[in-house]
């Protein structure tokens, strides 16, 4: 009890430890990657806009009556903030083109179709889709405006979900450059990868479900081979069974094995004087035979039983050798006679 | 956009869309004097685009036929474990369900309701969860909640229903049910746990099994991901797994990389969580780790290579189902060299096992062409080396196969396959021939 004890601690103990390495290797590698200031810009739409009660336009000007999201200009800053260049060095990282933007949050790709225009003329208010952002106390990554809120808005109004509607090059029939290149055999981690943070549904963009199943349901992986079907299957599970339920999920192993004989179990296999004994006996095993014969006890009565007389009265497993080992045809040691003789 | 595109766009708006995927396949298998002519046909629908509209589905079903056979009295053909047709007259077991020419299965039939209040998705029917980390195949419902953004869009999903195991031939005394919660606390995070509780009826008899489970997701914007999961089943610690996967799309470049440990040594447990365990037996404690890298230079060759470890925990649990091994697996690629569309691929595997059985590798080539989008012409081959230990003397098997490949899209809808394999081991030469037909709409 006590040693099983300590052995569960050890483990806890172990995991914990390795949580904690974990957590470190993630926040470093997390600090290494970004860059310094990158993801965060210190501008509070909270003051300028819930506080001091300022229009968007006031800084975004023209934002409802062009494409664009008219990203400010330093001047405009300046036009309330005279004299205050001691925060230039903080503002100057985010300046791209004589504007303010930070390309995680506000950078819209060159394919994408979008006009601040056409919704602000539907009567959409720049909330509705900047969900937040009038209370937020800076600019970070959980404000940009996800796919997801297009295509959750574009649902509700009952609008297409085609890609055209918002994409000049992307369609149904386009592929990606990753699927360029031996994507056949690499494409399970980014289907993982989508399968993770479902919020992307980047395979499902395109794909559709029944488009998995019917290439998964008709190709095996290349191994499959007949030779594999009948007899390697068995090793490839022996060594790491964990693959196999990457595909076979249910009893399938138990389904097949019971309606079907391994390849060595043909003419004499199974009959006294076949070596079938060996592959399970001496030493005992539970593992190749028991794949099927879990509960046989039919064999029992094959072996001879040792005499009730008083030359094998008594006698241990070790000791029958001594007198039959001239007449044995079992090359085993002689240590387990009695598992079969009874 | 386009007017053209806007007009589709309309049309596609008020429409309820059905595309999907019919499959039929024939293959003929002969060796040695024996025969045997199958059919395979599997039917994929996707009802409604759930973006628009309230109410969607999906079929998927399977359904194999026997057509003909010649088979000698020792079953030298037995069906194989991609049929679900079994014909041995060996071991032959009168309890099953599956004794019939033909037989066809659901693998998916379900419908979706979306958007009511709350609630995101409501899920009736046959389904799979494949979210958590062990699968769920059942017949029941699912409801996913709306994500809420207040708490760093946290949302729940909650199923039940009664487990499908395919081969089984009485659902009585099974039951699952589950929840599972996601949340994004912080950028690029996602944060799962889940619980599922499985009861399921075995000839050993009834399993009740609690699986509790916990992931973290990391996802960096240089193309880094990293997967932390822990597992427990009832009272024992169960697994722990990790798995980190770094892309750099500009330099053609990759690596993976993952950890598994198993704690304890895994005995009977319901089918949900130990489907093999009626065959193989106990799983041993153990660590399994794997590394694998691609790499690629100009737009024509492409090299990929890997690693694989396991160790068991205890030396003396090495037996024929716990092995230790080490795999050793590389791709070698060459695209659109000496002419277009013309690929080259050289490939090898070897296992290395630390028992005397087990030992195996395959080395083999692939060529492919393709004409004009529409006609693309396979061929390949390849040799396996299988080395394993019974009766106490080597034992080596080797094999040999090739196989030529033809596939034929006349027009968008339609893909017309016809394969040919042959395969030279110690014990046979085996033929396949197979012809495919697929429309997808």
């Amino acid at each position: 009890m006590i040693i099983e004890n300590l052995r569960k601690l050890k483990t806890n103990l172990g995991l914990l430890v390795l949580g904690v390495l974990l957590a470190f290797f993630g926040c470093t590698v997390y600090h290494e990657l970004s860059p310094a200031g990158a993801g965060r810009f210190p501008f509070s739409h909270d003051v300028h806009v819930t506080k001091l009660g300022q229009d968007c336009e006031s800084c975004h000007p023209g934002c409802r009556e062009s494409n664009d999201a008219g990203m400010p200009k330093l001047a405009a800053c300046k036009t309330c903030h005279r004299g205050a260049e001691q925060y230039a060095k903080y503002i100057e990282p985010f300046v791209r083109d004589g504007r303010l933007s930070l390309s995680t949050v506000t950078n819209v790709p060159e394919d994408v179709i979008f006009s601040h225009k056409l919704h602000s003329g539907k009567g959409i208010n720049c909330e509705s889709c900047h969900r937040g952002i009038t209370g937020s106390g800076a600019i970070t990554a959980e404000l940009k405006v996800s796919k997801d809120d297009c295509l959750s808005c574009h649902g509700k109004a009952n609008l297409s979900s085609e890609c055209q509607i918002c994409h000049k090059v992307i369609n149904r029939e386009w592929a990606p450059p990753s699927h360029a290149r031996g994507w056949e055999r690499a494409h399970g981690y980014a289907v993982r990868e989508s399968r993770d943070f479902p919020s992307e549904y980047r395979c499902k963009m395109c794909h559709l479900d029944s488009e998995c199943q019917s290439c998964h349901q008709t190709q095996q992986p290349r191994d499959h081979t007949n030779f594999f079907r009948r007899r390697g299957h068995g090793i490839a599970a022996g060594m790491d069974r964990r693959r196999c339920l990457t595909c076979h999920k249910t009893d399938l192993c138990t389904s097949c094995h019971e309606s079907n004989a391994p390849r060595t179990h043909t003419g004499s296999f199974g009959s006294p004087r076949s070596r079938h004994c060996l592959m399970c006996h001496f030493p005992l095993s539970g593992q190749s035979c028991f794949v099927c014969h879990k509960t046989d006890s039919s064999h029992r009565a094959q072996a001879a039983p040792i005499p009730n007389d008083g030359r094998h009265r008594g006698v241990g497993d070790e000791q029958c050798r001594s007198c039959h080992s001239p007449y044995m045809k079992h090359p085993d040691p002689g240590e387990q006679c009695r598992r079969c003789h009874i | 956009m386009d007017l053209t595109a806007q007009k589709e766009a309309e049309i596609k708006k008020k429409s309820f869309p059905i595309h999907g995927s019919y499959f039929i396949r024939y293959r003929l298998r002969f060796a040695d004097g024996e025969w045997e002519l199958l059919n395979y046909s599997q039917l994929s629908l996707d009802l409604g685009d759930p973006e628009r509209h309230k109410v969607t589905g999906h079929v998927f079903s399977l359904s194999t036929s026997s057509l003909g056979e010649r088979r000698d009295d020792g079953a030298r053909m037995p069906a194989g474990i991609d049929d679900t047709y079994h014909i041995s007259r060996e071991f032959h077991h009168r309890g099953k369900t599956y004794e019939a020419r033909s037989r066809s299965r659901l693998g998916y039939c379900y419908i979706d309701i979306h958007r009511l209040g709350f609630v995101k998705k409501i899920r009736l029917g046959r389904q799979l969860v494949y979210e958590t980390p062990e699968p769920a195949h059942f017949d029941g419902a699912l409801v996913t909640t709306e994500r809420i953004r207040s708490l760093k869009s946290l949302e729940f999903t909650f199923y039940g229903g009664l487990p499908i195991h395919s081969f089984e031939a009485s659902r009585t005394g099974d039951f699952l049910a589950g929840l599972f919660t996601n949340i994004r606390p912080w950028t690029g995070g996602k944060v799962q746990t889940s619980f599922a509780r499985v009861e399921d009826e075995l000839e050993s008899g009834k399993r009740e099994d609690n699986h509790l489970a916990l992931s973290i997701w990391q996802r960096f914007d240089l193309g880094l991901g990293l997967h932390l999961q822990y597992e427990r089943l009832n009272d024992n610690d169960g697994d722990l797994l990790f798995r980190a996967n770094y892309e750099a799309p500009v330099a053609d470049f990759g690596v993976n990389a993952s950890y598994y440990q198993l704690f304890e040594t895994k005995r009977e447990f319901s089918t949900e969580f130990d489907p093999c365990f009626s065959s193989l037996r106990e799983l041993y404690s153990y660590w399994q780790a794997r590394f694998a890298a691609h790499k690629g230079w100009t737009e024509h060759f492409l090299a990929e290579a890997g690693f694989e470890l396991r160790q068991l925990r205890r030396k003396r649990d090495e037996s024929t189902y716990n092995h230790e091994f080490k795999r050793y697996f590389t791709i070698l690629s060459l695209f659109d060299l000496p002419i277009e569309d013309l690929t080259f691929s050289l490939n090898g595997d070897l296992w290395d096992s630390e028992a005397k059985s087990g030992d195996n590798w395959t080395i083999g080539g692939d060529l492919d062409y393709e004409v004009g989008r529409k006609f693309k012409v396979s061929l390949g081959s390849a040799y396996s080396l299988f080395e394993y230990d019974y009766f106490s003397d080597m034992e080596r098997d080797d094999v040999r196969t090739y196989y030529v490949k033809l596939r034929f899209r006349p027009v968008k809808v339609l893909t017309l396959g016809l394969r040919y394999d042959l395969e030279d081991d110690d014990f046979e030469i085996y033929h396949r021939v197979q012809a495919d037909l697929k429309v997808a709409f």
